[in-house]
This record gives C-alpha cells, sequence and structure tokens, in this order.
C-alpha cells in the first residue's frame, strides 16, 4: 500500500472511531438520570400517600359533609356502566353476589346524588382517625367480635393448626346485634328482616365513611391523572402469619371499579398476582384503644395502595 | 523518491481532513454531553431539593397558620439556602372540598372558600415568602419542580376546626 493511502486509511478509520464512540455517548446520555428520575417520582408518590395518612388525622369529620362525586367521577362512571350494560350487566357490581354491589359510586343511580358523606356533619370536631378508631375499637366484651373464616398456622414444627380468627368489623358499626356468627359475619348481614333491623338498630360510627370521603378529596391530583386507588385496613400482628386484612361491611375505598387484564385486583390481589412492580404501597400504622373496656391496646395498619390505570 | 510521491508532509495531507474531523466531532459530542448531563444534574439536584423541603414543610401532615408564618422564615428559607435554590409554597385553604384546578396553579389564590366566594382573600391561603422571590419575569417557566400535596388546615381562625387544604411547593435555581 502506498504510504498516502495508508495515512489516508487510518483518518478514516480514527472517524469510524470518533463516530462509535459518539454513538456509544450518545447512547449512555440516553439513560443517564432516568433511573434517578424515577426514583424521585416514585419518593413523591410515596411522600403523598404518607401524607395523606398523616392528614386524616387532623381533618374534622364534618368538613367532608358535602363531599359529592366530580365531573370526572361522573364521566368515568357513566362509562363504565356503559361498558359493563354492554357486555355483562352484572360484572362487579350483581346484587345477587356475595358482595351484592360494593362500590358507592355505583350503588346510587344518579349522578348527582351524593356519597353518602353527609351522615358525617353531625360528627362535629372528629377527625376522620377518630371515627376510624371508633369504628375498630369496639371489640370488647365480645362487641364486634364475629367468628371469621377458618385459616390455617404454620408452625416450626411443619404442623399446620386450622383456626378461626375473629373478625373485628370496619362497617361504620359499633358493635354488633348478638349472637351473631360466621358465617353472618362483617359483609353479610343475612337475609332475614328482624336480624335485618337488629343490625340498623345498632350504632353508627362512620369511620369507614369518613375514610372513604376523605380518600375522595385527598386522592384527586392522582385519580384525575388516571390512577387507581383501594384502601383498606390490616391488622397489624407482630406476625405476618398473622397478620389478616379487617373484614369489610358496606362499601370499598377505592375508585376502582373495573377489573385489569389481570382480573379484579385490589391491594392484596395485586400483591399476591406479583402485580408489585405497577404498584405503590403506603402503610400507616396506628393503635386502637379498646372503647368498651380501655383494657386493650390492638395495632393496625391503613394500607393505602395506587396503580396506574390502563383505561 | 519513488514515482507519484509529491513529498513526505504531502502525501499525509488527504488524511488531515478525517482526522480533524473525528477529532471536531469527539470533542463536539463531549461538550454536548456535559451539557446535556449538568442540566439534568441540576434537574435532579432541585427535585431532591423540592422532596427534601416537602418533608420540612409537612412534617405534621397539619399546617397551622402560625406555624406555617413562623417556619416560612426560619425552617423553609434556611432549607433552601442550604440546598441552593429559590422557592414558592403555597398553601390553599379549601376546607370542605379540593379544587384541584385551582391548586394547580399556586401563584393564583383561591377564588372561593367553604363553597362561597371570600370576603377576604387572606383567608383563603397563605405564601411564602410572602414577597421579594417570584421577581418581575414571573414565576420560572424552565427547569423547575413543582410538588402538590394534601395537608390539613384551619378553617377557622381559632384553629377549633381542620379541613382539606393543599400545598404546593415550587423550587428552582
Amino acid at each position: 500500500m502506498e504510504r498516502s493511502q495508508a495515512a489516508l486509511f487510518d483518518g478514516i478509520m480514527l472517524l469510524l472511531f470518533a463516530s462509535a464512540s459518539v454513538a456509544m455517548l450518545y447512547s449512555f446520555l440516553n439513560g443517564y438520570g432516568v433511573a434517578q428520575d424515577n426514583a424521585l417520582r416514585s419518593a413523591y408518590v410515596s411522600a403523598y400517600l404518607q401524607d395523606v395518612g398523616k392528614s386524616i388525622f387532623y381533618i374534622n369529620a364534618a368538613s367532608l359533609a358535602d363531599v359529592a362525586r366530580t365531573d370526572v367521577q361522573v364521566t368515568m362512571l357513566e362509562t363504565f356502566k356503559k361498558d359493563s350494560e354492554a357486555s355483562n350487566p352484572n360484572v362487579l357490581c350483581n346484587p345477587a353476589s356475595k358482595d351484592g354491589c360494593p362500590y358507592a359510586d355505583l350503588a346510587t343511580p344518579s349522578p348527582s346524588s351524593d356519597q353518602g358523606c353527609g351522615v358525617l356533619r353531625k360528627f362535629g370536631i372528629s377527625s376522620v382517625a377518630d371515627l376510624l378508631k371508633k369504628d375498630l375499637g369496639d371489640k370488647g366484651g365480645g362487641l364486634d367480635i364475629i367468628q371469621g373464616e377458618p385459616f390455617t398456622i404454620p408452625h416450626p414444627d411443619g404442623s399446620r393448626q386450622t383456626e378461626h380468627r375473629p373478625n373485628v368489623c370496619f362497617d361504620d358499626k359499633f358493635g354488633h346485634p348478638t349472637p351473631v356468627a360466621f358465617p353472618q359475619n362483617c359483609i353479610s348481614h343475612g337475609s332475614d328482616p328482624s336480624l335485618k333491623a337488629r343490625w340498623d338498630a345498632v350504632p353508627t360510627v362512620p369511620g369507614k365513611t369518613a375514610l372513604r370521603c376523605a380518600m375522595k378529596e385527598l386522592m384527586k391530583p392522582f385519580e384525575q391523572a388516571g390512577y387507581k386507588y383501594f384502601v383498606d385496613v390490616l391488622d397489624n400482628s407482630a406476625n405476618p402469619v398473622y397478620q389478616q386484612l379487617v373484614s369489610e361491611g358496606g362499601y370499598r375505598i377505592t375508585n376502582h371499579w373495573q377489573a385489569d387484564a389481570e382480573g379484579w385486583i385490589d391491594c392484596q390481589d395485586a400483591i399476591n398476582k406479583g402485580l408489585t412492580d405497577r404498584l405503590t404501597s403506603v402503610a400507616i400504622p396506628f393503635r386502637v384503644t379498646d372503647s368498651t373496656t380501655l383494657s386493650s391496646l390492638d395495632s393496625y395498619q391503613l394500607r393505602i395502595c395506587i396503580w396506574p390505570g390502563r383505561k | 523518491m519513488r514515482k507519484g510521491a509529491i513529498s513526505p508532509i504531502a502525501d499525509d495531507i488527504p488524511s488531515i481532513f478525517p482526522i480533524v474531523a473525528s477529532v471536531l466531532l469527539f470533542l463536539g459530542a463531549v461538550a454536548y454531553a456535559g451539557g446535556v448531563i449538568n442540566e439534568r444534574n441540576d434537574y435532579l439536584e432541585i427535585s431532591k431539593a423540592g422532596l427534601g423541603l416537602s418533608d420540612v414543610v409537612l412534617a405534621k401532615g397539619y399546617l397551622g397558620n402560625d406555624d406555617f408564618k413562623s417556619q416560612c422564615s426560619v425552617s423553609y428559607t434556611e432549607f433552601a439556602k442550604r440546598k441552593s435554590v429559590k422557592f414558592f409554597i403555597s398553601l390553599k385553604k379549601f376546607c370542605r372540598y379540593v379544587d384541584f384546578s385551582s391548586a394547580q396553579n399556586p401563584f393564583v389564590p383561591v377564588t372561593r372558600y367553604n363553597g362561597v366566594p371570600p370576603n377576604d382573600y387572606s383567608v383563603t391561603g397563605l405564601v411564602c415568602p410572602t414577597s421579594g422571590v417570584v421577581g418581575p419575569s414571573g414565576p420560572p417557566t424552565k427547569n423547575f419542580q413543582s410538588l402538590v400535596f394534601p395537608v390539613a388546615v384551619d378553617c377557622k381562625a381559632d384553629g377549633s376546626q381542620k379541613g382539606l387544604g393543599v400545598v404546593t411547593i415550587v423550587v428552582w435555581r
């Protein structure tokens, strides 16, 4: 090869190397800071949810008495109703099912009707957390302990023992009519009219309604951004094996009316199905003094989880 | 000298062009990358400062009028000074609902209060700092962080009634 040709070849090779380096540099730049940005966004969501959990300890329940559906919620609801009537009229809201229609937003026929938050007006200066604790703090003296679903406890020696764990009802009620036992749990009050009348006679402590109405307002920014939320209460046993959801009666605290592609999901379903990559969950621990006996202190967790909706 | 050769140096002249182009391309790319990295680092620092400031502001989940005013000149300002950022915090008191469209823009006061138009705009919210930060050019339009959080606020002057409020924290350099 001529010397001049060799020099030209070297120059072109250098240009190729430089181009390759620049391409790698751009590739590096493309991903630079993305992981940190995602982490910071996730930190913001967690901070927001933690703040929701903190603020309910101060917000007066009575100030939530006028909470109603937003225009966005009305639109979402109408779309959902149209979809479900067209394809499957029983989807997620079937009065004949065990849970009936567990969504306050779907159970009321008129989009302009209130969400049942008006009941909070007479609860003066009680905070949302006060009512929540009162709702959960009625188990002493057998007031609100109902034998729940059987479950098995694994022991270190490998054996399993079946027990009936008592359900503490998170149901807007202070206590329950006696005697009521499994399967007449917090959710199903039975079809017997006299039993229903006795349930209706149980004093109302709208802890669940207060939390639901508070969430409607506090989660607005994320709801308008297309996120779904679900709120539940966990029995915060020190041993995770014993930890379980507190049984719910009445409406669920969610804006999630339609099953995702993976099927119906709430927080627990999402965790069980391994969908945690899409889920942000914050658990706020709190303790409840038994209002009836003042002799025991029970630990619970308020769990708020959100995930981006697909519609 | 062999046949066809011009001179020992002139033979290398054609190779100079790709060499110069390579060097310019590489240096240009490095300079550009440096600029991009600096800008992203700046953005990440601002984001971190915004989250840090939100921790300071929302330590309790409740912001009383007196708390907000006293902490504004102490904790919030000190934190921002330490992080070398400018900030603007707006506390909007809606009390009975959250008007998110109004909450989105921290620089516009709440126009309705407890469901009725307020007589006194000072009761619908508080800002920190009260003057001198936003400047004549208005709010920042580039490379800023805006974070919205819910908070419990005083809905009566004596603090006996607490309702829904929104804190918006804007941070920029």
